[in-house]
């Protein structure tokens, strides 16, 4: 490890990236998708009245197409899904909330039946769907498979702290219910009515040593990372730089790029899609611990090690599961394991914690993306714009710019209070939220000190934010001084960086007002049928 | 990444060592040919899996990077029938 703690930090590791979040991100995890974390989510509570609370939302099973029956998308009953905090920068785990899902069917298990054949010599033969008739908010007697959870706060690392159920505040239950998929609107009625729905499963949560409660919710929502993802791996088969002067994107006096792409829902491939949600709503006062008001968040999905499928499976006993879990899925900040981290360790990465960060270094000190961006548009821009240069990626190595934003978060907003170079999501609890309506996607590049890297919030458009920011961002001026004030912050030089001012993005645009505005603020999932409803 | 190395070398050798106990014979001074280095690097699957089921949840996994194994029940579909019957989901 280099004595230079800036050398060292960019040892150790940096997201930035653009692109698919992570959905079937590397080639193990895309074997497993009930276990693939895909996003991760965690702002400053700005539903009105939440003040001093922090949303924490850890998105899982990518690319779920809602008419997928008719067993849609339950999550791993050998799988324990988990949210760690790190409150104190040493790069381990201080609190996790660990998920474990249950699956039962109807009839107390068996199934619910019918009773099949002549009168007088019927037989009860189980029936293949999930429901077998409407479900409401009223109601849910039709549903043939349940799906509760258990979820446990361990206090110290997540294998060997200290582990409390959390409970139902209500009526001290540990056991929690996750609602069914969005089968249909025959089946659940419109969205508002599966809204209805859903939202009884919205818990307030006793959390141990925590003095007020939280709010927990597990289900299906709408795919919420909005991504021209197809031709972003198809060698970028679009030039990624604004087109026209969109507000928000590329406000003027900037000049638009000639071709470039143009801000259009129609870019976002992921739209017609659900995902599932693991949510939580806690006091940051519960989090922070005695650190500085900075917390530092990754979710992971582990299995046991060892499986054993069993030769005459059945629905309770398909398989059996034992030893240490392990870890093969890991999500902190976005797009990390996308285009960071190479084919070799992508699975690697998956397997590993912040604290062993060290082994990915060259992936962050020498990203290969900018170069790989290069390659692809340096001819062209220079044919575009009549320009001569020589190379489009910084030249700022080691990427120090990258380290801050990735690594070690932003002295004074977001980096803790003991610096330990490590990816993880990092979210200052105490600067304040910001409404919906006054949010920008561009999160700090904007001005927005409440949004993205600062945290993730639904509408921070990572991908434009993140392409931005390895194409060199960091080294020209942002408006983060009174009054929207340029500032200089010191990582790097616009001579380094020949494009670094490009308005670089894949069209797919978000805004904080594309999601509800109350927890879990994701959208009511797409129904499954019929078909004029996507 | 915090992994449990297993030396199945060791393993491996006292197996081997109880087998050659076991086939003596009559010569004592019969020096049996020892088996190939590779053979001896293997450890045998299926006390490796009943080994690792015996880890706790909370326990540390084994890293498999440099491990190759003796995959001796593939054709035995009972081989792993107690823990079936014994484990959970």
């Amino acid at each position: 490890m280099p004595k230079n703690p800036w050398i060292a930090a960019a040892v150790l590791m940096a997201p930035v990236v653009a692109f698919a979040s992570s959905h079937r991100e590397a080639p193990n995890i895309s074997r497993y998708p009930t276990l693939d974390g895909t996003d991760l989510y965690l702002f400053n509570s700005y539903e009105a009245g939440r003040t001093g609370y922090v949303t924490i939302l850890a998105n899982y099973i990518p690319l779920q197409d809602p008419y997928g029956g008719p067993n849609y998308f339950a999550l791993d009953q050998a799988g324990l899904y988990e949210i760690h905090i790190d409150n104190t920068g040493d790069a381990v785990e201080d609190l996790t909330f660990q998920f474990q899902f249950t699956n039962t069917l109807g009839n107390a298990n068996a199934g619910a039946a019918l009773s099949i054949g002549p009168a007088g010599s019927t037989k009860s033969v189980a029936v293949p769907l999930k429901n077998i008739g409407p479900v409401t908010a009223a109601s849910q007697a039709n549903l043939n498979f349940n799906e509760t959870y258990t979820l446990t706060l361990v206090t110290g690392p997540a294998r060997t702290g200290t582990a409390t159920a959390i409970t139902n505040a209500a009526n001290g239950s540990s056991t929690f219910t996750r609602p069914m998929d969005y089968v249909g609107q025959k089946s659940f009625g419109t969205a508002t009515a599966y809204a209805a729905y859903a939202n009884q499963y919205v818990y307030s949560i006793t959390v141990p040593g925590c003095n007020s409660p939280g709010r927990v919710f597990v289900g299906q929502r709408q795919e919420s990372f909005p991504v021209n993802l197809g031709e972003v791996f198809d060698l970028v088969d679009f030039v990624p730089i604004e087109g026209d002067n969109n507000p928000v994107y590329n406000p003027a006096p900037a000049a638009p790029f000639p071709g470039g792409i143009t801000q259009s829902a129609a870019n976002n491939v992921l739209a017609n899609k659900n995902i599932t949600t693991l949510a939580l709503e806690l006091p940051a006062a519960c989090l922070t611990g005695s650190g500085n008001g900075v917390i530092g968040a990754w979710t992971t999905a582990s299995t046991r090690q060892a499986r054993i499928f069993n030769a005459s499976a059945t629905f309770s006993k398909p398989e059996v599961n034992g030893g240490a879990w392990t870890y093969v899925s890991r999500l902190g900040m976005p797009l990390v394991n996308e285009l960071v981290i190479g084919l070799p360790d992508k699975d690697a990465w998956n397997s590993s914690v912040p604290a062993n960060d060290a082994y990915f270094l060259n992936y962050v000190t020498n990203p290969t993306l900018p170069a790989l961006l290069n390659a692809l548009f340096l001819a062209p821009v220079n044919a575009t714009l009549g320009t001569t240069l020589t190379n489009l990626a910084p030249t700022n190595f080691p990427r120090n710019d990258l380290v801050t934003t990735f690594l070690t978060g932003f002295p004074g907003v977001n980096q803790l209070a003991t610096v330990t170079p490590s990816e993880m999501l990092r979210l200052n609890t105490k600067i304040a939220a910001v409404p919906a309506a006054a949010q920008n996607p561009l999160g700090v590049l904007s001005g927005d000190v409440a949004g993205y890297p600062n945290g993730r919030r639904p509408g921070d458009d990572v991908t434009d934010i993140s392409l931005r920011v390895v194409m060199g961002a960091l080294c020209y001026p942002l408006p983060l001084g009174a009054n929207g004030a340029a500032t200089n912050l010191g990582l790097c030089t616009p001579a380094q960086a020949p494009v670094g001012n490009a308005a670089f993005t894949d069209g797919a645009p978000v805004s904080a007002l594309n999601f509800a505005q109350t927890f879990p603020y994701l959208n009511t999932p797409l129904p499954g049928s019929p078909i004029g409803a996507l | 990444m915090r992994l449990m190395k297993l030396d199945w070398r060791y393993l491996a050798a006292a197996s081997v060592a109880a087998a050659l106990a076991g086939c003596g014979g009559d010569n004592e001074t019969t020096v049996p040919t020892p088996p190939p280095p590779t053979a001896a690097q293997e450890a045998p699957f299926s006390v490796f899996v009943n080994t690792l089921f015996e880890t706790p949840a909370n326990g540390t996994p084994v890293d498999l990077t440099n491990d190759t194994f003796n995959y001796d029940v593939n054709d035995d579909p009972t081989a792993f029938s107690a823990l079936l019957a014994e484990g959970t989901y």
